[in-house]
């Protein structure tokens, strides 16, 4: 489809305060498809960016905090993978799909950054929440019941010191499988490895990760 | 269905990737062994947590500080732009020290590097006359430094000289260091008695830290053991055929299950990839894997026992098709 066809399919406007009208965009554009986005972006628009943010920034943060396990190098890698979209978004060449694209940039930079650490033995993955006396544990927001409030984030904690202590390349693809909801066929897409062997990795990984989950919470706890 | 194909079809039957058939079948097994049952539910319940609260809840300020970060972001350096500049630096090093080389090597470079004042002047009285006679239209009378800018097409400025002098700081005895350089065996002698005995492949191999050398591969004698699953006796066997097949074929190992023995049963074997890669590099090492199963799978193979040639069990492993008959 040509530029200026787009133009009159999108009636394309600079917006310049694109943040603040960011929820009228959202409503007005929420039929867009990614690749739609993608297209105007390659033409310069900053709107279709900032809707691409908006509708992905929770996928990619919650990949990022999974693999790396802190907050903070999370929102690092968050920024520095949209920026790299930004920038590269003129080589998508549009021959996978756009979270596919998406996905091997997240994972390129969780490992990038994971190897940084290594390199630099620093530890990435915090403990686990409440363990810390001086960092209180982190309640969800918008449920009445105190005790239940509690009971997920020891979940929420125990999932992430589970996968903190799984293999990178295990705890990746648990990760797009079990929390992203991705099919085998894209995680194999995604990580250019045979199918057969992503199945291996992710029956693996759930079993290690059921082991470790084992110790911290009962079974009960588990079904609930 | 036996204990350790249903443990391997567990993930299978969570994201309900089994045909009807192996649904049955392995819902058959379970409802039998109580262990596998609650290996099941374990499995199950930390799938169902990772989908209910894997989720993480991004900053509320996240989606500002990416578009800040977006805008305040340098316009980036090309990728290559460093490494020309690195190449360029390097090629620039590179051509001073062979410029100063030559020149440290040279009659006419030597002269310069003395006159430049490593040497003073007045202690090499033979280089204005070996100068002179280099350049006849120089005049003998005058001194080194005007010989040597007469002598060159390009004559150089008294800066240069100077740099080049200041490379070869140590002031040297004029005859010591012939007589030295006339011992000192060449470089280039020194370089092929160093490929004659093979020293950089064992460096390089010592570096490697590989436990497999490759050189045991030849050593290896690969046997297949045949199992009957119905009265649970494993056979050895060499069947030469097979062992061309796994030979003459290549492989990407992608779907090989290692298990480890613990007396009757087999349990699996926690390897990292790297390991998992060397124990099949030693069972197949060009083998198409794919074809490989095939033919094993025609033999009934469920083992492959790798072993040298005094007998002993180098790596032991047992194929399981995983996937092959599901849809």
């Amino acid at each position: 489809m040509s530029q200026s066809a787009l133009a009159r399919k999108f009636q394309l406007e600079k917006r310049p305060k694109a943040r603040a009208s960011s929820r009228v965009v959202d409503f007005i554009h929420e039929d867009i498809s990614d690749l739609d986005l993608i297209r105007r972006l390659k033409m310069g628009d900053k709107t279709a960016f900032s809707l691409l943010v908006r509708r992905w920034q929770k996928t990619v943060y919650t990949q990022c905090f999974r693999q790396v396990g802190r907050k903070s190098i999370a929102e690092e890698l968050v920024q520095d993978i949209f920026l790299a979209i930004y920038r590269s978004a003129s080589n998508f060449r549009e021959e996978a799909k756009f979270s596919t694209w998406l996905f091997r940039i997240v994972i390129n930079h969780c490992k990038n950054k994971n190897q940084y650490g290594y390199r630099r033995k620093e530890k990435f993955h915090e403990p686990i929440e409440g363990s810390d006396p001086e960092r209180p544990r982190e309640l969800a927001a918008g449920s009445a019941n105190p005790e239940e409030l509690s009971h997920q984030a020891s979940l929420k904690a125990a999932i992430q010191d589970g996968l903190a202590n799984l293999d990178e390349k295990q705890r990746c693809i648990l990760i797009l499988r079990d929390i992203q909801g991705l099919s085998y066929d894209e995680i194999a897409e995604i990580i250019d490895t045979p199918k057969g062997t992503v199945k291996s990795r992710i029956h693996r990984a759930r079993l290690s990760l059921a082991e470790k989950l084992k110790t911290q919470i009962t079974l009960e706890d588990l079904e609930d | 269905m036996d204990p350790f194909f249903t443990r391997n079809r567990m993930s299978d039957y969570l994201d309900n990737s089994l045909s009807p058939q192996a649904k049955r079948d392995f819902e058959e097994a379970i409802a039998n062994n109580s262990e596998l049952a609650e290996e099941l539910q374990a499995l199950k319940a930390t799938k169902a947590l990772l989908k209910e609260h894997g989720e993480a809840e991004p900053p509320p300020d996240l989606f500002d500080s990416i578009l800040n970060h977006v805008e305040n972001a340098k316009p980036t350096e090309k990728r290559w732009l460093p490494i020309v500049k690195f190449g360029l630096m390097a090629a620039a090093a590179t051509l001073a020290v062979v410029v100063w080389s030559k020149q440290d090597k040279s009659p006419l470079a030597e002269e310069t590097v003395d006159a430049g004042g490593v040497v003073s002047r007045a202690s090499t009285p033979n280089k204005p006359e070996k100068t002179a006679q280099a350049s006849p239209k120089t005049k003998p009378s005058k001194d080194v430094e005007t010989a040597t800018s007469q002598s060159k097409p390009k004559p150089r400025s008294r800066g240069n000289q100077r740099q080049v002098a200041s490379f070869v700081a140590p002031p040297v005895n004029p005859a010591q260091h012939i007589k030295d350089n006339i011992n000192a065996e060449p470089i280039v002698e020194e370089k092929s008695s160093l490929s004659k005995e093979n020293h950089l492949g064992d460096h390089l191999h010592l570096v490697s830290n590989d436990p497999v050398p490759k050189k045991k591969e030849k050593d290896t004698v690969v046997e297949m053991v045949i199992d009957d699953a119905v009265v649970g006796n494993r056979i050895s066997t060499n069947d030469p055929m097979i062992l061309k097949k796994i030979h003459g074929l290549k492989s990407n190992y992608s779907n090989l299950k290692v298990l480890k023995r613990n007396g009757d049963k087999f349990q699996p074997y926690s390897i990292s990839e790297d390991e998992h890669y060397r124990a099949l590099k030693l069972i197949a090492p060009t083998s198409e894997w794919a074809d490989l199963k095939k033919s094993l799978m025609a033999h009934g193979a469920e083992m492959i026992k790798v072993t040298n040639k005094k007998g002993q069990t180098v790596a032991e492993a047992e194929i399981e098709i995983l996937y092959e008959d599901e849809p």
